[in-house]
């Protein structure tokens, strides 16, 4: 037993060299959560706005809403409009988009705008008598938070408003990056 | 991180001290077992040397090797099942000694033996056992492929560099991974989630079910994995060894070492440092790279040990890092582009090789410590303290934009768990070994960021008896498990922290019979009840599962899953035949799955197909299958087959995600030893893979992939310098560069698997012994 001092040495320092590695790692417990949950999911966007506005000042502006302010599952969407257009009118459409999940509200649209060369917003028609042309630009491709809406003849159909994020990628068309909205706007065209 | 490399420092600092007390106790002693009547190779005999207990087995070629002895008189003995057993003495002076061993084959001998073997391997059904050996570490990149080596177990993939083990189509909770006796608590739910396991730290893989299974758990309803890590103390003074691993594909390189030390003055006492660092960059599918698919893993652990002759302490460590890509190509935000990736059969995102690592990706750090005391009443009583604290860090960062901050991960967990265990062993007189022990858990889980799980405390206790009883032929074992586990859930819901609690208790029992009615043969039946209560993520788990575009939703009303399990097991043995099959049967009520639920869930990304977690009575059963056959002296080969069938008894279909019917034939050759080169062997492997024909196309946006098969070709040899030893491999997987997928790869949707890999493996193990 006469290296009993040098192993209970060995042993000790093996100990304390554990404790300092292990120590203060686990300090948050379950029970004393953040009263509010930490959301940085910087990605969410919970809320589309299509404002039209008639480019003669004749026809009411028009608005239509997408929101999920929980995000994608939970709760179901508690607004997903219709686009109710006037026929033979020219529109200027402009798009919001927000975070509605934190408070204040953040505005996605500004973040779209200051990284418009990774983002392009596409429009499909089926059905509809109406035409949209993209109207602003990133200096090199067009962007899509503002666009011009020709309506035709009274009609109804969908709109498919696809918001694509390219980084490096953007190329002036739909195909490449990934998606970030896909919103199916039903459209209806009255006289 | 830095902690550990001052701990790493503090040990090697330790060590250097001891170090100068070394004696000259470096001899060598090695041999070879041969049956005495046609001078075959005899493995896994037995070799022991009296006066210091200390002994190794031979390995496939009949060598074996004990380092350290200092010079003296010892009393060697050989034993081996089904021979007579050799007791010889033997003098070393002053040089190495060679001793072989010619057997004597008498199938009379096996009872005496069979009763000693019993003690050593005190788990009567085990399924299936692996050793860690280089070949392993030349093959697997991971704790789950170095597993996949075991006939019946298979791995369930996350693109190229994460891997879990599935049992006869089980795997996530439903598989318990003891990691030197204390259970793996990670974020296993997730199938993305690897269990943080360095392999380097292992010596050897056992699948155990039935009855012994209950001392690790209720739950191990596809079985426990029990990973044991490397004996220490096996020899005095310094030993230990350096592995070098690197590979074509990914172009990854491996280092990892141990050095051990027990000083000669001080019997009992030894401690082991070991450490890995691996690095691997973009691995490469046939045609194209995979864009972010490299990974950094650092791995530590420590192991220190003090044996008396009436006690044994010790306390273990290990820290796993991993930093690693996820395959850029299998971010997609919806529907649409999932079929776009689908339809484009390449990833639309080209990648160059880099060793970078971009976002997404995964950050995850898992910390073990455990402590032990065991004390030895007297031989064959034995009592055995043990705790451990593990710690899993896990932070999942998504695809950024370049403005974000990058740091915050979106989804960060954090688990800490503690275990502790109290086992009592005892061999009584009547052929009995009993075995009784209870089981403390507590386990605390918080979250940052994007929900998926809540926080929540779980809690268990439990308590097990297992008696085992062996006479002559026969080994019969049963036991019997009593688990109480609670939990307590935070939700935040309502704008306000809700607390839901649950209770689960239930008997778990199990009894497994050995028969041995000569030394051919071997039949082994184990059946058996077992239940795993719902886990928190299948509870309460809600929300976008990228990767898979598809929402899953937990289900609050959920029950305990409960099994009926039974298997079979026949061994035959000769001296050129060496086959196995083991047929199973489980049926589990109330199996845990994801169905669809109906309507998909609109957002604004678009609908996606919404799925939520429900039970199903499910039927399990297949067979696994092995056969060796030793065609000549220098020829050998080997066929494994598994076959699983997994069904929903109401409705007759076929349960989503199992692996496919697979069989494997290896045809190896052993040259004779040449100069420098000792056991210089070739083999050839050949994996077939069927096409998983039994899905429910409607659940899944793409068909089963084919069946695809490969060739995987490797050479080994032990080369001799001089005293040193040096293990060197070198292999070639997917050597025909063949394209496939796989249906266990839920990156399947985007990329096909990786091409042609090869890879070196060098070990060399070291000791002052044979430093003269």
């Amino acid at each position: 037993m006469k290296h009993t001092k040098s192993i209970f040495f060995f042993f000790l320092l093996f100990i304390l060299v554990l404790g300092i590695a292990s120590c203060k790692k686990d300090d948050q417990k379950p029970d004393d959560m953040p009263t509010h949950p930490e959301m940085h999911d910087e990605e969410l966007i919970t809320t589309l706005i299509l404002t039209l506005e008639d480019t003669s000042g004749i026809q009411p502006s028009v608005t239509a809403t997408f929101r999920d302010v929980d995000g994608p599952g939970g709760l179901a969407p508690s607004a997903f409009d219709s686009i109710y257009l006037k026929s033979h009118t020219t529109y200027n459409c402009a798009i919001t988009l927000l975070n509605e999940s934190v408070e204040p509200a953040e505005n996605i649209s500004e973040e779209v705008l200051e990284e418009a060369d990774e983002h392009l917003f596409c429009f499909t028609i089926s059905n509809a008598q109406l035409q949209i042309i993209r109207t602003d630009s990133d200096g090199q491709y067009e962007i899509g938070l503002n666009s011009q809406w020709t309506v035709g003849s009274a009609s109804s159909g969908h709109v498919l408003v696809i918001l694509k994020h390219q980084p490096d990628v953007k190329n002036g068309s739909c195909e490449p990056g990934e998606t970030d909205i896909e919103l199916l706007f039903p459209v209806l065209i009255t006289d | 991180m830095h902690y550990s490399s001052l701990l790493i420092f503090l040990c090697l600092q330790l060590l250097c001290s001891f170090g100068l007390k070394a004696q000259d106790c470096y001899y060598h002693l090695h041999g070879k077992v041969a049956e005495s009547s046609n001078g075959l190779p005899i493995s896994y005999a037995v070799v022991q040397i009296k006066e210091l207990n200390k002994g190794t087995y031979t390995d496939s070629l009949g060598h074996y090797h004990i380092d350290g002895l200092c010079a003296g008189t010892y009393t060697l003995s050989c034993m081996r099942i089904g021979f007579e057993s050799i007791t010889q003495t033997i003098h070393i002076t002053n040089s190495d000694v060679e001793q072989d061993f010619y057997m004597t084959f008498n199938p009379s001998i096996f009872r005496t033996i069979d009763v000693v073997e019993v003690i050593e391997d005190k788990n009567v059904f085990i399924h299936i056992h692996t050793e860690f050996d280089k070949g392993i570490y030349t093959r697997a990149n991971n704790l789950g492929q170095a597993l996949s080596q075991l006939n019946g177990v298979t791995t369930i993939n996350t693109g190229s560099s994460i891997s879990k083990p599935v049992v006869h189509g089980l795997h996530s909770q439903r598989v318990i991974i003891l990691n030197n006796g204390v259970r793996q608590e990670g974020q296993q739910w997730g199938n993305e989630h690897a269990p943080e396991i360095d392999p380097y730290t292992l010596d050897a893989a056992q699948v155990i079910q039935g009855a012994s299974a209950l001392q690790y758990g209720p739950d191990a309803i596809g079985g426990a994995i029990v990973l044991n890590p490397k004996p220490i103390g096996q020899q005095k003074g310094w030993s230990g060894a350096l592995n070098l691993h690197g590979t074509s594909n990914g172009r990854q390189g491996t280092t990892s070492g141990y050095v051990e030390f027990s000083p000669e003055k001080i019997n009992g006492l030894s401690a082991r440092v070991q450490g890995t660092l691996k690095r691997s960059g973009n691995a490469r599918t046939p045609n194209y790279f995979l864009a972010n698919t490299g990974f950094i893993e650092r791995n530590y652990a420590a192991h220190f040990q003090y044996k008396h002759k009436r006690f044994d302490t010790g306390i273990y460590y290990t820290q796993f890092n991993t930093e690693l890509g996820i395959f850029s190509g299998s971010h997609i935000s919806n529907v649409t582009d999932l079929m776009r990736a689908i339809e484009s059969r390449e990833p639309a995102q080209k990648a160059n090789f880099s060793y970078h690592i971009g976002y997404p990706k995964q950050d995850v750090q898992h910390e073990l410590i455990k402590a032990h005391f065991n004390l030895n009443l007297t031989d064959k009583n034995k009592l055995q303290f043990s705790y451990a604290r593990q710690f899993n860090d896990r932070k999942e960062f998504d695809h950024h934009s370049s403005s974000h901050n990058q740091s915050t991960p979106e989804l960060q967990l954090k688990l800490t768990t503690h275990t502790a265990n109290i086992d009592w062993y005892k061999k009584s007189a009547r052929n009995l070994m009993h075995r009784v022990g209870i089981s403390g858990m507590h386990q605390a889980n918080t979250y940052n960021g994007r929900y998926f799980i809540p926080a929540f405390y779980q809690r268990g206790i439990g308590a097990y008896w297992i008696e085992t009883w062996t006479k002559n032929q026969w080994s019969l074992e049963a036991g019997l498990r009593y688990d109480i586990k609670t939990m307590e859930v935070f939700i935040h819901e309502n704008k306000s922290w809700q607390t839901f609690n649950h209770s689960f208790q239930n008997i778990a029992a199990g009894g497994s019979a050995l028969y041995k009615p000569n030394n051919r043969w071997r039949f082994a039946l184990q059946m058996g009840t077992t239940w795993r209560p719902p886990q928190v993520s299948e509870l309460y788990s809600n929300g976008l599962h990228h990767g898979v575009a598809a929402i899953e939703n937990g289900n609050r009303e959920l029950q305990m899953e409960k099994s009926w399990n039974g298997a079979l097991q026949a061994i035959f043995t000769t001296e050129w035949i060496e086959a196995q099959i083991s047929p199973y049967l489980q049926r589990v009520d109330n199996y845990i799955l994801l169905l669809p639920s109906g309507s998909p869930t609109l957002t604004i990304r678009g609908a996606f197909p919404t799925f939520q977690y429900s039970q199903i009575d499910a039927l399990l059963y297949g067979s696994d299958l092995q056969a060796s056959f030793r065609l000549t002296n220098s020829i050998r080969t080997t066929w494994k087959s598994a076959v699983l069938r997994a069904i929903q008894t109401s409705t007759k279909e076929h349960i989503y995600g199992m692996p496919s019917d697979r069989h494997s034939l290896r045809l190896a050759y052993l040259f004779h030893d040449k100069g420098i080169f000792k056991q210089p062997t070739i083999s050839a492997s050949g994996l077939y893979v069927n096409k998983q024909w039994r899905v429910q196309n409607h659940n899944d946006y793409m068909p089963a992939p084919n069946a695809y098969w490969l060739l995987d070709i490797e050479c080994s040899s032990v080369i001799h310098i001089k005293e040193q030893v040096i293990n060197v491999s070198v292999g070639v997987y997917n050597a025909f560069n063949l394209r496939y997928r796989d249906y266990m790869n839920r990156f399947r949707y985007y990329s096909d698997e990786l091409g042609r890999n090869m890879a070196v493996h060098i070990q060399i193990p070291f000791s002052q012994s044979n430093k003269k």
